[in-house]
């Protein structure tokens, strides 16, 4: 029964991992672009549900709305203002940019925010309800629905609209999609637009579970680079079960292993994947990108 | 080509008198951190300066050197000569490991898997508490003292002989890295910078060549480590944090990446900015970040670049 709480504290915390992850893998297949400041995307979310909730007591669920809509203009702002201008240039250079930009959001949120941890109180009531032997607290079975129907949501996207269809094309073909006349740079401001605001909505989810302080962003960007790949690039369901099974696995490590080696699981699985599938579980053969 | 060997003779002399002149032990800080620095930008130069591979983990090599020498100090009485050694061949081992894994992958992939390296070897050092005290950090870790007989003691716990042993170290890996980049080795790293798949085309063993690179730099990186530890006599899990590496890469690009002076150039910049940057109180790693996204964005060539590019246009000027 202990093992069955585990796999379920496992996928709610995986739940909301496989958001930031799908956020990234879109950034990264579509825009091909490592957002190094993806993490970052997680602790604004975290701290604006702070500044609306907890500061200006603001209801909980509006709190979240607006928390991940701030999000989302902050990143339509760096689409913007700093990818668009590096288009042009190598991966490396974009990605070293990020990787400036993530160091500069990080010390504004320390100067907004002071570097102290804050708790965000539970919104929801602390009373656990009992299935058999199992144990749910409502915030976390909050976290598991917003999060799957958030992933349900970007699916259909993808799948079932105009913009998706022509996310999808971009991704496969840069150049022929635009020939088709597909308007490149309005997918791609879409496209860090959505991710950073998956991101930002695992933030709000995950922040009145754990605290919230400026550096959270950190653990976020490296666990979801692990998802990425080990999910294999730009797979969305890659990345949706890779997320999942990173919580589970994470969950059982601390469980039965060590706690202190929790954050050291998603490596040691991407090292398990990358000796015996490089491209990933949903990679295709032969991507190169 | 002879006003460059007169600014190498200028530089090298400038460094030999600089503890003379400059006393202040401030100073003498800065200039072993600085050398310190200059190890690491060579090692990473090596692998992205002359094979493009950008590793952003670098500080696993860099903070398993310090454990290993310290470790050796601490626990089995080793001298800080033979922990630097020891320290040496255990990140090349390393580096052996971490790129017979990662070079599996290019590009963003490698990047992130060297960064997962460090971030794991992070966790053990604040995990193994049995070995590396945790978070609490291995202290006390002593350098030598050498008998000189009646001629008195040279005792490394001074700053200025140990700048002079840093100096020495420091000219012996930039001349190891000026003898390997012109050599057939440095002539096949640069073949795979500009194209791996013609490199390979023509015979070259680019997964071969790329391991032996990254078991040189990681090595180099591991005495920088050693250094570092012994100097400072205190090191915690934050010898592997991701900003060393960042820095350290930041002071390649920064300086010139694919030169030989450009690290150096980097070094000294990037150990000395982050001080004037003080002036700024709290706000000073916020504007040290956009710094940094100015240089990458606008200077990708590095300072170097630029500096030649201005003593060209200066003689110009002065021959019309």
């Amino acid at each position: 029964m202990v093992f069955i709480q585990y796999v379920i504290n496992g996928l709610i915390i995986g739940g909301a991992y496989a958001l930031i992850g799908i956020g990234l893998t879109l950034i990264f297949g579509i825009m091909n672009v490592v957002n190094f400041a993806h993490g970052e995307m997680y602790m604004l979310g975290a701290y604006f549900l702070f500044t609306f909730f907890t500061k200006m007591e603001i209801n909980f669920f509006l709190s979240m709305l607006l928390a991940i809509l701030s999000v989302m203009g902050i990143g339509y702002l760096f689409e913007k203002g700093i990818l668009k201008p590096l288009r042009r240039k190598s991966i490396d250079t974009v990605m070293l940019s990020m990787i400036g930009l993530s160091l500069f959001i990080q010390n504004i949120a320390m100067l907004i925010w002071t570097p102290i941890p804050e708790s965000i109180k539970n919104p929801l009531p602390m009373k656990t309800f009992t299935l058999g032997e199992l144990y749910f607290l409502p915030q976390r079975i909050l976290v598991i629905c917003v999060a799957l129907l958030l992933v349900l949501f970007t699916h259909l996207l993808l799948r079932r609209t105009k913009m998706g269809k022509a996310m999808r094309a971009t991704f496969q073909d840069l150049e022929a999609a635009s020939l088709m006349g597909i308007r490149i740079d309005r997918i791609y401001s879409f496209t860090f637009v959505l991710g950073v605001g998956l991101a930002a909505a695992a933030g709000t989810l995950l922040a009145p579970i754990f605290t919230v302080h400026p550096y959270i962003g950190n653990l976020a960007n490296l666990k979801a680079f692990a998802i990425v790949i080990i999910g294999g690039l730009g797979s969305f369901s890659g990345a949706v079960t890779a997320g999942l099974l990173l919580g589970v696995f994470e969950s059982l490590g601390a469980g039965y292993v060590s706690s202190g080696y929790q954050d050291a699981v998603g490596f040691i699985l991407l090292i398990i994947i990358l000796i015996f599938r490089p491209k990933g579980l949903f990679g295709k053969i032969g991507q190169t990108r | 080509m002879k006003t460059d060997r007169i600014i190498t003779i200028l530089c090298l002399v400038g460094a030999i008198v600089y503890p003379l002149v400059l006393r202040d032990p401030y100073y003498m800080h800065m200039a072993i951190l600085v050398g310190i620095y200059v190890l690491l930008a060579i090692s990473i130069n090596l692998l992205l300066g002359y094979t493009g591979q950008l590793s952003l983990g670098h500080a696993a090599f860099f903070g398993v050197g310090a454990y290993v020498s310290s470790l050796l100090y601490l626990n089995m009485k080793i001298e800080m000569w033979g922990g630097m050694i020891l320290a040496l061949f255990a990140s090349g081992l390393l580096g052996y490991i971490a790129a017979k894994l990662a070079f599996k992958l290019r590009g963003a992939y490698f990047v992130i898997m060297t960064i997962g390296i460090a971030e794991v070897l992070k966790l053990v050092g604040l995990n193994w508490v049995d070995l590396t005290k945790g978070p609490m950090g291995l202290t006390d870790i002593g350098v030598p003292r050498i008998d000189l007989g009646g001629l008195g003691v040279i005792d490394f716990a001074n700053k200025v002989p140990y700048y002079y042993l840093i100096l020495l170290i420091v000219l012996l890996c930039f001349f190891f890295q000026y003898r390997l980049v012109h050599s057939s080795f440095g002539r096949a790293f640069i073949s795979i910078r500009e194209n791996e798949d013609l490199a390979e085309s023509v015979g070259i063993n680019c997964y071969k060549y790329l391991v032996i690179v990254v078991i040189i730099s990681a090595s180099m990186a591991g005495l920088a480590g050693a250094l570092y530890a012994h100097y400072v006599s205190f090191i915690d899990p934050g010898v592997f944090g991701f900003f060393i590496s960042v820095n350290a890469v930041v002071m390649v690009i920064g300086g010139g990446q694919g030169t030989l002076v450009g690290p150096i150039l980097g070094a000294i910049l990037f150990t000395l900015i982050p001080e004037w940057l003080r002036f700024f109180g709290n706000a000073r790693m916020a504007v040290y970040a956009l710094l940094v996204i100015f240089i990458v964005i606008f200077m990708p060539k590095g300072i170097l670049h630029y500096t030649k590019w201005l003593l060209r246009l200066s003689r110009r000027e002065a021959n019309e």
